[in-house]
């Protein structure tokens, strides 16, 4: 027992003994009333309350929608977005924890045994938040570059854990070894989301090499159907901004899994929600040659919610063309590719002497034709629809930090038809 | 129905823009005069009047009782219902947690000690107006910000497990009304 334990013991004793502390009878009121004073509390009165009894515990008791377990050693815990809330197993709070409402060991030393490790720490942590709050949903995100104690095998083989909905795989490098068994943990109802990872690195997923050469940032969503013209992606492209520029795209067409664009290297992974099919285009715009690689996502998911995974890999490569459009001129290569009833078109080249490249993609959905562009722009996207069938449902956002190495790429390339 | 006031009727300045009337009596007979919109904030003094068929003629000669209500506390009552009688309705709470700032006015309003706190709670509960709980509510949930779990035992005079067990034991000892 260290000395702070003690000191803080004594304080409160005698805190305990001289304060006064106002009364009033809570448990003499009428349920509902009992209910809504509890719901006015934050998450950590809560959670302080309901340590008092296992009475107040079942009053305590509220379903909440989603949370996430952090792996990062001694930083591992829980975090509560909605609720602003922030649990750690240990004593430390990281440093960007500010803004959140957090809570140490110290504020549930009942619950977590002094000699344990990280790991079950937040493993009994996560199993009494799920009896205050029970989750039916929740994800586990584990920082890669910040875990040394433990291994994600150990992770995974808590089975609490193995039922999260979602593993966000943060920050740093995985062993390709490690990496396959995360991606055979996907299943129809768990997403992989991975962020800020994977540069320098090479998997081979089914025999199949995948050289990724820079930070990718995917995450899987679902295309939700608004209205008979209009689709909306729920969750936008997360961002890297340590990269000269990344292209957002969002609503960007029904099938589209993801679109991330990082350096001069784009990311398309498209999600069929009505196929067994679905594929991944990686679109590398690198050199001045246009690699579109698409690579076929296998494992027939029926649920728009199926994690990405990588199976065959393709390749095409075009040939260089210069059309002249109006008062620009557009000198690139372009390539194209089919897959199934979409066609992807990747340009890279020079308009008004700035380097440009874009990513198209032409497809259909439910018998209506929509094409869409994606701009590796810098600043700004374009308000108005680009091209002449571009669907309504397109649309790009702007993002926070981009380099000023470049301006804005203009694109005036041709509709599909002529590609 | 007709109760003669023993006290002069509380008239809350407000009131006296509204044309329609309401006399409400209290527990201690204490006669308070509320209006239209404010009344409709309690959804217990709202069916009434709309259940005893009382309109803009006849309200005022048809004070309504209110037997589980002081004097006190329907003052209070009456004072927050005015204030609150325009104010929009308020968003359904997403996510989890009942955030809301309790303004200044109400703050002082319900500066009152905590036994009178909690006949008010009772009796708002009562009266069902949802948004004199809500405030109630926050001021009890406010005691716990920055406390311990020992202190918010204290604070709530939450039974521990074993005093609740014992409580049990001797309620299920306790022979029943036949024995």
């Amino acid at each position: 027992m260290d000395l702070f334990f003690w000191l803080s013991k004594l304080y409160e004793f005698i805190r305990f003994r001289f304060h006064r502390y106002p009364k009033f009878p809570l448990f003499h009121l009428p349920y509902l009333a009992i209910k809504q004073v509890i719901e006015s509390m934050s998450v950590s009165e809560r959670i302080k309350l309901s340590q008092t009894s296992k009475r107040m515990a079942t009053f305590v008791r509220m379903k909440l929608p989603f949370y996430y377990v952090f792996i990062r050693d001694a930083l591992s815990g829980l975090f509560m977005k909605d609720q602003n809330a922030l649990l750690y197993c240990g004593r430390e709070i990281h440093k960007f924890a500010e803004k959140y409402e957090c809570l140490t060991s110290l504020d549930y030393e009942e619950w977590l045994p002094k000699n344990s490790s990280n790991l079950k720490k937040t493993e009994l942590l996560f199993h009494q938040i799920q009896d205050i709050f029970p989750s039916k949903s929740f994800g586990v995100c584990l920082f890669l570059s910040e875990i040394f104690e433990t291994t994600i095998e150990q992770i995974f083989e808590i089975p609490a854990f193995q039922k999260c909905d979602r593993i966000v795989l943060y920050q740093g490098g995985i062993a390709s070894i490690h990496l396959d068994k995360i991606m055979k943990m996907a299943n129809d109802k768990r997403d992989i989301v991975i962020r800020d990872m994977f540069k320098n690195l090479t998997i081979r997923f089914e025999k199949q090499d995948i050289e990724f050469d820079w930070s990718v940032v995917l995450r899987d969503v679902a295309a939700e159907k608004l209205d008979n013209s209009s689709f909306l992606m729920p969750a936008s492209i997360m961002t890297s901004s340590s990269y000269d520029w990344i292209a957002y795209g969002q609503g960007f067409a029904s099938g589209l899994l993801a679109v991330v664009s990082t350096g001069y290297i784009g990311y398309l992974a498209t999600k069929y929600i009505q196929k067994k099919k679905r594929d991944v285009m990686l679109v590398d715009m690198h050199t001045s040659n246009v690699v579109l690689q698409g690579a076929s996502v296998a494992n027939n998911p029926s649920n728009v919610n199926v994690p990405l995974m990588l199976t065959v890999a393709y390749e095409q490569r075009g040939v260089l063309r210069e059309e002249e459009y109006g008062d620009s001129t557009t000198t690139g290569t372009k390539h194209t590719t089919i897959t199934g009833d979409m066609r992807f078109l990747g340009v890279l080249g020079n308009t008004f002497g700035k380097q440009m490249g874009a990513i198209l993609l032409e497809g259909y959905y439910e018998n209506q034709k929509f094409t869409t562009i994606t701009w590796p722009i810098l600043r700004g996207f374009s308000p108005l629809p680009i091209l002449d069938n571009q669907s309504a449902y397109t649309k790009f956002l702007d993002i926070e930090s981009m380099s000023t190495k470049y301006e804005r790429i203009m694109w005036s390339g041709p509709s599909f038809d002529g590609a | 129905m007709s109760v003669e006031p023993e006290v002069p009727i509380v008239q809350v300045e407000e009131v006296r823009e509204n044309p329609v009337l309401y006399k409400i009596i209290s527990s201690d007979n204490h006669v308070f005069t509320i209006s239209e919109h404010a009344v409709k904030l309690s959804k217990t003094l709202w069916d009434l009047i709309t259940n005893l068929g009382l309109t803009a003629e006849n309200a005022l000669d048809n004070p309504i009782p209110v037997e589980n209500v002081n004097g006190k506390n329907m003052e209070t009552i009456v004072q927050f219902c005015e204030r609150h009688k325009y104010d929009e309705e308020e968003p359904e709470y997403t996510n989890y947690i009942r955030e809301f700032v309790l303004p200044e006015w109400d703050r002082q309003l319900l500066s009152i000690d905590n036994e009178e706190l909690f006949q008010l709670i009772l009796a708002t509960n009562y009266l069902d107006i949802q948004k004199l709980m809500d405030y109630c509510c926050r001021v009890i949930g406010d005691m716990a910000k920055d406390k311990t779990p020992e202190e918010l035992r204290i604070i709530y005079g939450i039974p521990t497990d074993a005093e609740d067990d014992a409580l049990e034991r001797s309620a299920s000892d306790s022979p029943g009304p036949s024995g």
